[in-house]
């Protein structure tokens, strides 16, 4: 490899970063960020054989990174070791399978309800756990024939965004996608929903950087000339916005004039939430809210991968600038989802585990609904505490609908002064 | 009153290579050392295994013998050995004419090289700059300094050999023109104490001096100062020397998990209170960066400096450093001074340090009347290790722990998995870095150990604990603390030598000008200053 | 450039910067406040004992402030001020400390009790023995002993601090069963002493919970990092804060402080994508001694609100201020004392009327 990286130099053994992963508070064997990171690291450059079977269990949340004082890349580090981890024929089968949602999405939506109602039958969830590896526990997301694409919410001069959907919008969650684009119209914002495929986390989450550097490839030539126009390219998933912001110059990085191309992009990247929270900051922002003391005591869990952005909650800022909204910050770590890991049968167990403190947390808010923007996060949230999640913007727009309701329909944006 | 037939003078390399020899051919011998293993020349160099491409146009003498010596050591002492393989990189700014001189050189001593475009050269070893204009192949290898000392010492052991660390001679007993024994001091304890013999080695590399001083004689040795860095991980996986005519800071070795550029060359007066200079640790970097560019971001670990030693013949000592042969004499004192039974070994270098013993014990044995041959070229330093025990040890370590005590311990690792089989617990990493397990430090530490370790700087030699990011101050802690457990030393002891320990580590991390290790030097004067009250280094 | 504005930007999480953010939160009364941080401060390495408050009263307001938050926040301290008082170490020394987290506070040397120092089988990062032979040598009036406690494995694997401590936070069971452990030693001690294990978030509740069921005082000596009760104090510091509202940006330095005639404008933060700028109308610089790089012009020298001046004497900003080791560098080896009282200092300075205008 070569060393353009010299963050490894950096670390001083001195733990934070062990003590904040979630997986060794719920694995007794997994020897840590530190060990798996940097200190084989060393190692692997030396070209010693190194065990390589505690690198799956890397949830990829970062949280080692943030936590780390002198700016050491563990997960970086972590996730490239990954891809030569050799793995038994049926976990690598399966996770060939994971690495592509788009794949699985594309096949599926081909006959979505046919394959929605064999996903849910018991004994196929059997056989795929037996066969394929996949928790039986879990039950899949359902799939959607319609997709959205084109541009939404046209008006004259208005500003546009490209939309990047990922995975989930795309093939399971369409309704979101249209809150998002009723959100952006709201502030006056056209949307272009962008042909961009998946943003190749879950392969790099899987050991598998080839299938992640064709599809950011592939995504890099469909996302540039907007960002080139300056048009921001904003995402509804935290998972999706870390990877456009960082896994461009992390996958392509090596070739010049696609680094340049990689930094063009990454910079026009926003996750929603943060295009948003910046919008009102500059009083850009509707405020044209109804009040939504309907929906009862919400609880918010913020994904790991926005504050990896450098972000804090600005969906929780957002929902509270709605009039009679209880919300409250559950600040419980991560829910241990993260994306495919916990779909994996021999990984359900660690992923419940993480997750322990949230969902106590969440029963002690009791709260009607949680709200988070992360889809694999609020699919756990669900599955580990019961209680229903929405996504935070599929709030918003209610917000701006109960004003609409109030105002008896009618009115245009208003914008914060 | 103890009795042996030769006292050798100074454990690095050399003294042990003799003590090893020796011991092969039946002679009784021990060896005293002022203070432990490996202390002077011998680790304190690059640890590189010439092939002899360094010297092939200088001296064709000196490249053949390295080439040899080369073969030898990685037959007989595989486990000591990195083979990793070298390249003598050609940069646009040297001269051209040495290039093709070197390739004649090489091609005369018949030293195995194979030519590398400038791309396969970068494809082999991507640090380097990318303007290089060619290389070539050679079979330099990095050797563990302080396993071929230990490898070699305990080799001996197990033949009836005797080592003596912490044992400063004080004095050279002779009657008339014949040496009797020597007196000597416990440097730990202050204890007081001789041997009878009837030959002494002088193997003191940079104090061979001052011992034949002890006889009353005279050994011109003079002492060339070589500082080094290591760095933090491997820059290069295989070794760097700048194809030119041999100069400060051409060559880069990985050593393990790290890997030290080196060296500089300043003439000194002595081997003590060696200290590179800002200037030098600067000139030594920049150049480093002009063989490796990123090594201007790179972390340095520790400096430090050795000296070599070199033999000053009488009229020769005009010349620089580096112009006296690498060659190393052999003085009988019998024959020179009158005195029968005085041996000096001195000048040569690591690679060839066997044939130094050979051509020592070759003129012992004769003097002492026996007729053994040398056996050391053929021998191994240790018995191959048995499939079981190294599949056991795979077994009960992580992989990469288990490939690193492979080479640290061999057959000994049957012993170490026997620790961890009757406690767990004892597979417990102590040393993150280097992956030593508690088991390791325990057999280490074991008061039976051939090569027995009385502080925890030693604990280091004998398995690399320590050497790495942290420099002891995670590591050195649980070495003490284990130390403690296993009855080697009581809880004052072991605090005080933690203290000192610290100070020789806080020391060696001071001088370096790059930041990043400043950050774990503070990080550790915190923890043992204002945090635990425990050691300051008296800066306030 | 993604852009917000906040009334304070506090950058650095260690004890300066975490003072002076709940320092402004209580002073200003819904100011928007940003703490930035890149990874955790270096108290974390330590117990967080507070001692040398460089010169300031003991009745200081600082420390008031300091001790309400560490309340609000479920760590308690206690101590005094006036006298300082010797905790032991896991090295077997004495460590002087006015005030220190109240599990820890409990060990403190007093004359005539007897201690045990307890070592948990299989924790080999912690020898009650060389702890217990090294303490009694001090003579400091009390007695300690050696005594070992076993706890339940995972997968019969050695325990570490961090484990230990992981399962302390999340499991009950462990909870009790190292309580009925401590209880059986504790019946000949006035106090026992363990390795700072109990949980990563535990309270003062979980604390106090523990004490009841062993039936005396339980204090933690802290040990080499990991060490669980300085990641305890910055876990639930900044998530108190947070719960304050702060907005904590972490994992990310700052890479440069706009200033323009004289006015700090914000702050760039190097996060992925894209730098953000983070706009203020005050900053507080409190991120270490390698920060000096984002003060040009600099002298070292600060003025009386602990504003940075530049080689003529003047101020680099009229709202720019410093606290921590790097507008001090005695705070570095002073036990925290001094972070605290220069990141209280900061943030009532930042929130004071600019009234003094005329010092440029």
């Amino acid at each position: 490899m070569r060393h353009t990286d010299v963050t490894l130099d950096n670390c001083l053994k001195c733990s934070d970063c062990n003590a904040a992963c979630p997986v060794m508070t719920a694995h007794p064997r997994y020897p840590g960020p530190k060990h798996l990171g940097p200190e084989l690291e060393k190692l692997r450059r030396e070209g010693l054989p190194c065990d390589s079977e505690w690198l799956e269990y890397c949830l990829g949340c970062e949280r080692c990174d943030m936590a780390c004082p002198n700016q050491v890349n563990v997960a970086e580090l972590i996730a490239r070791a990954k891809a030569a981890h050799k793995k038994p024929l049926r976990r690598r089968l399966r996770d060939w399978l994971l690495a592509r949602p788009g794949l699985l999405g594309q096949v599926i939506s081909l006959a979505p309800a046919v394959a929605n109602r064999v996903l849910a039958l018991g004994v196929v969830r059997r056989l795929m756990s037996l066969t394929a590896g996949i928790a039986a526990e879990r039950s899949f997301p359902a799939y959607a024939r319609v997709k959205l694409a084109g541009v939404h919410g046209r008006s004259r001069g208005a500003e546009r965004v490209v939309f990047f959907q990922g995975c989930s919008m795309r093939y399971n969650e369409q309704a979101l996608g249209r809150d998002c684009i009723a959100l952006l119209a709201e502030n006056g914002i056209e949307t272009e929903m962008s042909e961009a495929g998946c943003c190749g986390y879950p392969a790099l989450a899987n050991g598998d950087p080839a299938e992640a550097r064709r599809r950011v490839r592939a995504n890099l030539e469909l996302l540039y000339q907007a960002a080139e126009n300056g048009t921001p390219i904003v995402t509804a998933c935290t998972s999706c916005g870390q990877m456009l912001k960082t896994g461009f110059t992390l996958l392509l990085g090596d070739d010049p004039e696609l680094a340049a191309k990689a930094r063009v992009v990454e910079s026009a990247v926003r996750d929603l939430g943060e295009f948003l929270i910046e919008r009102a900051d500059q009083g850009h922002l509707s405020l044209r809210f109804g009040d939504c003391g309907h929906l009862g005591r919400l609880a918010y869990h913020s994904p790991c991968h926005q504050a990896t952005q450098g972000l804090s909650r600005p969906w929780f800022h957002l929902l509270r600038m709605v009039p009679g909204i209880e919300i409250e910050d559950l600040n419980a770590g991560c829910c241990g989802m993260a994306g495919t890991f916990g779909f994996k049968q021999e990984k359900y167990p660690v992923s419940l585990s993480i997750g322990q403190r949230l969902f106590q947390a969440i029963a002690q808010a009791a709260p009607r609904q949680v709200v988070s923007e992360c889809p694999t996060c609020r699919m756990q949230i669900t599955h580990g505490s019961g209680v229903p999640s929405v996504h935070p913007a599929t709030l918003l727009v209610m917000a701006y609908e109960q004003r609409k309701v109030v105002d008896g329909g009618g009115g245009g944006a208003r914008l914060a002064s | 009153m103890d009795r042996t037939q030769v006292v050798i003078i100074g454990g690095g390399a050399t003294g042990a290579g003799i003590l090893w020899d020796l011991s092969l051919r039946g002679i009784a011998a021990v060896l005293l050392e002022k203070r432990d293993l490996a202390n002077g020349a011998t680790g304190r160099c690059h640890g590189l295994l010439h092939s002899g491409a360094r010297y092939a146009v200088k001296d064709a003498e000196a490249a053949r013998e390295c080439l040899r010596e080369n073969r030898i050591l990685k037959t007989i002492a595989p486990h000591c050995i990195h083979d990793v393989g070298g390249l003598f990189v050609r940069y646009p700014q040297d001269d051209p004419a040495f290039f093709t001189a070197w390739d004649r050189a090489c091609a005369d001593i018949g030293l195995p090289t194979a030519p590398l475009s400038a791309a396969e050269a970068l494809d082999l070893e991507p640090n380097l700059p990318s303007g290089i204009l060619g290389a070539s192949t050679c079979p330099d290898a990095h050797v563990d300094v302080f396993q071929l000392t230990l490898s070699n010492l305990q080799a001996a052991v197990a033949r009836g050999g005797r080592f003596r660390a912490y044992a400063e001679v004080t004095a050279i007993e002779r009657r008339g023109g014949q040496v009797t024994g020597v007196r000597f001091r416990d440097t730990l304890s202050g204890d007081e104490d001789s041997i009878d013999c009837e030959m002494v080695v002088n193997a003191g590399g940079g104090w061979a001096q001052q011992v034949a001083a002890l006889a009353g004689l005279h050994v011109p040795v003079r002492c060339d100062k070589g500082s080094l860095l290591v760095l933090n991980h491997n820059l290069v996986t295989r070794v760097v020397n700048r194809c030119r005519k041999p100069g400060d800071a051409d060559i880069l070795v990985p050593a393990g998990p790290v890997c030290i550029l080196g060296t500089s060359s300043i003439t000194v007066s002595g081997p003590e209170g060696l200290r590179a200079e800002t200037d030098e640790i600067e000139a030594l970097l920049k150049l480093g960066t002009e063989l490796v560019p990123c090594m201007a971001e790179s972390r340095v670990l520790r400096i430090f400096s050795g000296v070599r030693p070199l033999y000053v013949p009488q009229g020769a000592d005009k010349a620089g450093g580096r112009e006296i042969s690498r060659g190393f004499a052999l003085l009988d004192h019998g024959v020179e001074d009158n005195l029968d039974g005085f041996v000096s070994i001195v000048g040569g270098k690591l690679t060839t340090y066997r044939l130094m013993a050979e051509k020592t014990c070759d003129l012992v044995a004769s003097r002492l009347g026996v007729d053994e041959p040398c056996r050391t070229a053929e021998t191994p330093l240790r018995p191959p290790t048995p499939e079981a025990v190294t599949r056991k040890i795979r077994h009960l370590l992580p992989a990469q722990a288990a490939s690193i005590v492979e080479r640290r311990l061999g057959p000994a690792m049957a012993q170490l998995a026997e620790r961890i089989e009757a406690d767990p617990d004892m597979a417990e990493i102590l040393c993150e870095c280097e992956q030593v397990t508690r088991a390791e430090v325990a057999m280490v530490m074991a008061v039976d150990a051939k090569v027995p370790v009385r502080t925890i700087n030693d604990v280091g030699r004998r398995c690399r604990l320590g050497f790495g990011s942290c420099q002891g101050t995670f590591c050195g802690y649980r070495a003490m603390l284990e130390g403690y457990r296993q009855g080697l030393w009581p809880a004052e002891a072991a605090a005080a030598d933690f203290k000192r320990y610290l100070d020789e580590r806080w020391k060696g991390q001071a001088q370096i000008p790059n930041g990043k290790q400043l950050e774990q030097l503070m990080l550790s004067h915190d923890l043992f200053g204002p945090s635990h009250h425990f050691h300051s280094d008296g800066e306030g | 450039m993604g852009r917000q504005t906040f009334d304070l930007v506090v950058v650095g999480a260690g004890l300066a910067g975490l003072a002076a953010t709940a320092t402004a939160v209580a002073a200003s009364g819904g100011a928007r406040v940003a703490l930035v941080h890149a990874g955790l401060g270096t108290f974390v390495y330590g117990a967080g004992g507070v001692a040398d408050l460089g010169g300031v009263a003991a009745d200081h307001p600082a420390v008031r402030d300091f001790r309400a938050l560490v309340d609000a926040a479920g760590v308690p301290y206690d101590g005094d001020l006036g006298q300082s008082q010797l905790l032991p170490t896991i090295l077997g020394t004495l460590l002087p400390v006015n005030l220190a987290p109240r599990s820890l506070w409990n060990g403190r040397v007093r004359s005539g009790t007897r201690a045990a120092v307890v070592g948990i089988a299989g924790l080999s990062a912690f020898d009650a023995d060389f702890v217990a032979e090294r303490l009694n040598r001090l003579a400091c009036g009390c007695c300690y002993q050696a005594r070992r406690i076993e706890l339940p494995r995972q997968d019969g694997l050695p325990h570490s601090v961090l484990e230990l401590a992981n399962r302390f936070d999340r499991d009950p069971a462990f909870r009790q069963t190292l309580a009925e452990q401590l209880r059986r030693v504790a019946a000949d001690y006035d106090v026992v002493l363990i390795p700072a294990i109990l949980g990563q978030w535990s309270d003062a509740g979980q604390m106090a919970e523990l004490e009841t069921a062993v039936g005396c005082p339980v204090a933690e000596m802290a040990t080499l990092p990991p060490s669980v009760a300085g990641l305890r104090l910055s876990n639930r510091l900044l998530a108190h804060l947070r719960g304050q509202g702060v907005d904590i940006f972490g994992g990310y330095p700052v890479t440069a402080l706009e200033v323009e005639n004289a006015r700090c404008r914000g702050v760039h933060v190097a996060t992925p994508g894209h730098a953000r700028h983070f706009a203020a109308s005050a900053v507080i610089l409190a991120s270490g001694p390698h920060s000096a790089n984002l003060l040009p012009g600099w002298s070292g020298d600060q003025d009386s609100r602990r504003r940075p001046l530049d080689h003529q004497g003047r101020f680099l900003a009229d709202n720019l201020y410093l606290a921590g080791a790097l507008a001090d560098p005695e705070a570095r080896h002073g036990g925290n004392g001094r972070a605290i009282v220069g990141g209280h200092g900061a943030a009532l300075a930042a929130f004071e009327r600019e009234d003094d205008h005329a010092t440029h």
